[in-house]
């Protein structure tokens, strides 16, 4: 019986922790006062007015969103290439050539973005909107690579083999009968890329000029700032673009599966 | 289709990931690594005194005509860039360089003596080592730095009156990781059982409260434990409502606010590998554990903790390699005695404009997480038969 | 429909339309600290000198300080800003590096019209921002005065809230120890000296607390969490507007000057010199402090303030006592300094 009781407590200690200072921030967006404090001084949208009519959070929302598209495009043709393309080749291959894929999920952020830096001077590209696309790209297809992988080896080899026995080419096989099959795994891959790309903030901040700002940065120098109740608006935006993608996610039908193989670097 | 056209095709497809990787990371990664021993900035823009002068940078009139000429020469963009990065070796020498520089246009230096008429500190060593110093295209002095060693007057090393700085910032990153490893793994031990053994709508609830954690942005969770630990944050407010402290307590731009709210953006890291593992040990097992007469604790220590063993390998493993490199947490949360080995590099990087200490930072943090996960790699490996035997 | 939903559903329509125009043809470009202050200038520089010239159209940018943008800029051939507020420290390194154009001061109304700290090779000096230290009257028993109060521990028990750098933190502690305003570099310049001020921070380094950013003083101050902060004045001013109640010691405050520039290669050079020399005239120097408190460095833009007003700004019987932040001598010691700096705090 106790061991019960101090189970149920030390699980719900746990709950408590994960959810409850999510919990307690959100409805503090919602105050009409301008403080970040209980109790809420009347409930109004107001902060979220704010953010939607300042051009400098605005500005900052299109190129996140810019830049999310653009590293999703890239992440899905590159994770893509790299799943489809091992998957044919030898145990070997998949594991050095994988693993090289993935390193760039555990290299620290900071150290990445630092070489970045160098690069993208040295190729006139510092502070476009481009440089952030292509390194954030980095970080987006070896998710697309894991998930579309993990769909391939799901696949039923007979289905190819039938299809090879009808006399369809291999590319047209693939385009008919494997595509059609790994969608799922696209959608998942392209779905996780745009989330880390719109979320990423070390590399942004290095690579990023006034004129590519993105949203997450401007959030991170606000915080290191003052606190004002417009961040909570925005934190409350992003954490609803999280929930709306995990539930696409989720709608995808392997949720479990997609998480469990995934690393995200912070 | 012949075998051999299938493995083109299929290598071809492999090919344009690669050359990405190729391209945007490891070249970059290598660029880092030559930046912290680049010294080509003075190498290439002093190049008359870099052939004149000897290794322990003894001035003379040939030495002080060739840097005259070198100085008249270099353009005023190469030049500051030149006297700033002196300066880390000699500080004074940029003033010293523009200074020189600046006399040029009115004097014309034959010798040392037209030097020291333009400034008597051209007399001091520190400067004609400087640059003896410099004379090579690479350098260690960033890692001479890093590891707290000194020029001392003779021109050798020594280890600096300040000790080694960026040592004791290493430390600290491994001990607050550490710390922030075994802190997720103790929270998520229990999380990860109540999801693989509790009913199905707990199950349900708990894994989507992880996984929207999960994918939440790092600076919403961080948002949120800076306005609860806040002076007036809801934190506080419990504390003297429940009349546990009179005053507001500081949570906040200390270790422990910094260890909580970093230990709560990992927590997903150390669920999910223990929830996978846990998944996999049949239910059975402990049953039959209690109906040889095992209690609960007892049943739990011997049969059901040596069976997860394994997943608090991986999910401490994955926070403590993922900690190491943490910027963004620690920089909103702590103090400046909280920053770890990142924060350094980002303000090398950004704000101090030494690129090069930066470089040699991210080539020693970079050295550590590989190495956490070579170590992690070997564990893995030995750990597998161990546990079979088992 | 509300107004505020109507609001809301603009701000999307704006953001949409706003995504693929956000490069534009190269107008005359200013880059400024965004908030109060460019707002400020807005008013101020921007709009009359652009009326001045035939309502010409004028791009704003926002400037997060540093180097590093200028420097891609210019190396780049990319030159998209023609005029900068830049700090002063920014300033001098620039300005050495060839980041900055070169002024020539009789086009830009010489001189002579502006205090000795203002003028640099590459800036004009525009706008005086000082910090001195800040306490709420309301928590203190006794009103401290001067930096030996600030290290007074016993006398006024809590935290102090000091900037996380060196620069203008290590000068204090050599001030609360005695060392006279016109001998603080010199003393500082030396080994013992160096120790001197260490050994003085060390008196407070369990009551200290950082700050970052300058909104973060007048935050604590206001919450409780220090007793007494360095602070930038024109915070406090502000803050204070807005309904707080803070004092501002101005005894030994230190001051620095944020520059107008022009960035090297600009293509809108002429008109940047336009810009700067109206800048430098007492009109608008007397109009700014009006919006946001921070002082003049037209001579005679400082004699025609407003007394009361100035009672908050750097500018006359304020200036009596204070230290010109020296960023010769930073430049030539941040990187010796600021590792010791680290290692002292890490300790």
């Amino acid at each position: 019986m106790i061991a019960r009781i101090l189970y149920v407590l030390l699980v719900s200690l746990a709950v408590l922790f994960l959810l409850a200072p999510i919990l307690a921030v959100i409805p503090l967006a919602f105050n009409g006062g301008s403080f970040l404090s209980y109790p809420l001084d009347g409930v109004s949208l107001r902060w979220f007015e704010t953010f939607l009519t300042t051009p400098p959070w605005l500005m900052a929302l299109g190129n996140s969103v810019k830049v999310a598209l653009g590293a999703t495009v890239i992440s899905v043709v590159l994770g893509g290439a790299a799943a489809v393309g091992l998957h044919a080749l030898p145990n070997a291959w998949r594991v050095v050539v994988g693993g090289l894929f993935m390193s760039p999920l555990v290299v620290p952020s900071v150290v990445l973005s630092v070489g970045l830096f160098f690069l993208f001077a040295r190729l006139g590209l510092a502070g476009h909107p481009l440089s952030i696309m292509l390194a954030h790209a980095l970080l987006g297809f070896p998710l697309v690579f894991i998930s579309v992988a993990a769909t391939l080896r799901g696949l039923d080899p007979n289905l190819d083999l039938a299809a090879s026995a009808m006399g369809a080419s291999r590319w047209y096989r693939f385009w008919t009968v494997t595509f059609p099959l790994t969608l799922p795994g696209f959608w998942t891959g392209a779905i996780f890329a745009f989330m880390t790309s719109f979320d990423e903030v070390i590399i942004a901040l290095f690579l990023s000029s006034p004129e590519s700002i993105t949203l997450p940065v401007v959030l991170f120098g606000s915080l290191r700032d003052k606190l004002q109740p417009t961040i909570v608006a925005v934190a409350v935006l992003l954490t609803c673009t999280s929930a709306l993608f995990l539930a696409a996610l989720g709608w995808l039908g392997r949720p479990r599966q997609a998480a469990q193989r995934t690393t995200e670097t912070r | 289709m012949s075998r051999v056209s299938l493995y083109l095709s299929t290598l071809l497809l492999v090919a344009l990931p690669v050359a990405y990787v190729a391209f945007l990371y490891l070249v970059p990664l290598g660029g880092v690594a030559l930046r912290s021993v680049d010294n080509s900035t003075i190498h290439a823009n002093l190049p008359a005194t870099a052939s004149a002068i000897d290794e322990a940078g003894a001035p003379s009139d040939e030495v002080a005509a060739a840097l005259a000429k070198d100085l008249a020469a270099a353009d005023r963009r190469s030049l500051g860039e030149l006297a700033r990065l002196l300066n880390l070796d000699a500080p004074g020498m940029r003033s010293l360089l523009l200074k020189t520089k600046r006399a040029l246009d009115e004097v014309e230096v034959k010798g040392l003596a037209d030097l020291r008429a333009i400034d008597p500190d051209w007399d001091e060593p520190i400067y004609w080592q400087a640059l003896a110093e410099n004379a090579q295209p690479y350098t260690f002095r960033y890692y001479a730095t890093a590891i707290g060693l000194d020029r001392d007057p003779a021109g050798g090393w020594q280890f600096g009156a300040e000790g080694a700085i960026y040592l004791q910032i290493l430390l600290r990153t491994f001990w607050m990781s550490l710390q922030v490893a075994v802190i997720a793994c103790l929270i998520a031990y229990p999380l990860a059982h109540a999801i693989a053994n509790g009913p199905p709508t707990v199950r349900v609830l708990l894994l989507g409260a992880v996984l929207l954690s999960f994918w939440m942005s790092i600076l919403v969770r961080t948002t949120a434990w800076v306005v609860i630990l806040q002076r007036e944050g809801l934190v506080n407010e419990a504390l003297m409502a429940l009349g546990l402290v009179r005053e507001p307590v500081q949570l906040i731009f200390n270790r422990l606010g910094t260890l909580l709210a970093m230990v709560h953006v990992l927590l997903p890291f150390a669920v999910l590998p223990l929830l996978n593992n846990m998944k996999q040990i049949p239910a059975q097992q402990r049953d039959a554990a209690r109906s040889l007469g095992a209690g609960p604790f007892e049943s739990f220590l011997r049969v059901y903790l040596p069976q997860t063993m394994r997943g608090i390998l991986v999910g401490a493993g994955t926070v403590f390699i993922l900690s190491l490199g943490f910027y963004i947490t620690p920089a909103l949360v702590g103090s400046p005695g909280d920053q770890l080995l990142s924060y350094y590099i980002a303000d090398f990087m950004l704000k101090q404009l030494n690129w090069g200490m930066a470089s040699t930072l991210s080539v020693i943090l970079l050295a550590c997480v590989l190495l956490g996960l070579a170590v992690a790699w070997l564990v893995n490996l030995l750990w597998r038969p161990a546990a079979r035997a088992a | 429909m509300s107004i505020r939903w109507k609001s809301l559903i603009a701000g999307l329509g704006v953001t949409v339309l706003a995504l693929p125009g956000l490069a534009q043809a190269r107008d005359f470009t200013i880059a400024s600290w965004g908030g109060n202050y460019q707002d400020a200038q807005r008013t101020v520089y921007f709009a009359p000198f652009a009326k001045s010239q035939g309502d010409i159209r004028i791009l704003e940018e926002t400037y997060l300080g540093g180097l590093a943008q200028i420097k891609a800029m210019v190396e780049t051939g990319n030159v998209t800003w023609d005029v900068l507020m830049i700090e002063r420290s920014d300033l001098i390194v620039g300005c050495d590096e060839g980041l900055l154009e070169e002024l020539d001061w009789d086009a830009i109304g010489g001189e002579d019209q502006l205090v000795p700290q203002a003028v640099h090779p590459c800036g004009a000096g525009n706008v005086v921002v000082s910090t001195g230290f800040a306490y709420d009257p309301a928590r203190v028993k006794e009103a401290p005065k001067d930096y030996a109060d600030f290290w007074n521990v016993e006398k006024w028990p809590g935290k102090r809230g000091l900037r996380a750098m060196p620069k203008s933190t290590l000068e204090l502690a050599l001030i609360a120890d005695g060392v006279p305003l016109e001998q603080v570099y010199e003393v500082l310049a030396t080994p013992e000296g160096l120790d001197r001020a260490f050994a003085k921070m060390d008196e407070i380094k369990p009551h200290i607390q950082f700050w970052e950013a300058g909104a973060q003083p007048v935050e604590w101050l206001a919450a409780g969490d220090v007793v007494m902060s360095t602070a930038y004045n024109g915070r406090i001013a502000l803050a204070n507007e807005e309904g707080r109640d803070l004092a501002f010691v101005w005894t030994d405050h230190t001051y620095s000057m944020d520059s107008w520039a022009i960035v090297a290669d600009s293509p809108n050079k002429e008109l940047a010199v336009e810009f700067i020399k109206f800048a430098n005239t007492p009109e608008p120097q007397v109009e700014f402090p009006k919006h946001i408190p921070y002082g003049p460095t037209n001579k005679q833009a400082v004699e025609r303030l407003d007394p009361e007003a100035s009672k908050m700004l750097p500018a006359g019987a304020n200036m009596e006592r204070s230290l010109f932040i020296d960023e010769q001598f930073w430049a030539d010691n941040v990187d010796r300094i600021t590792e010791r700096w680290n290692a002292w705090i890490a300790q």
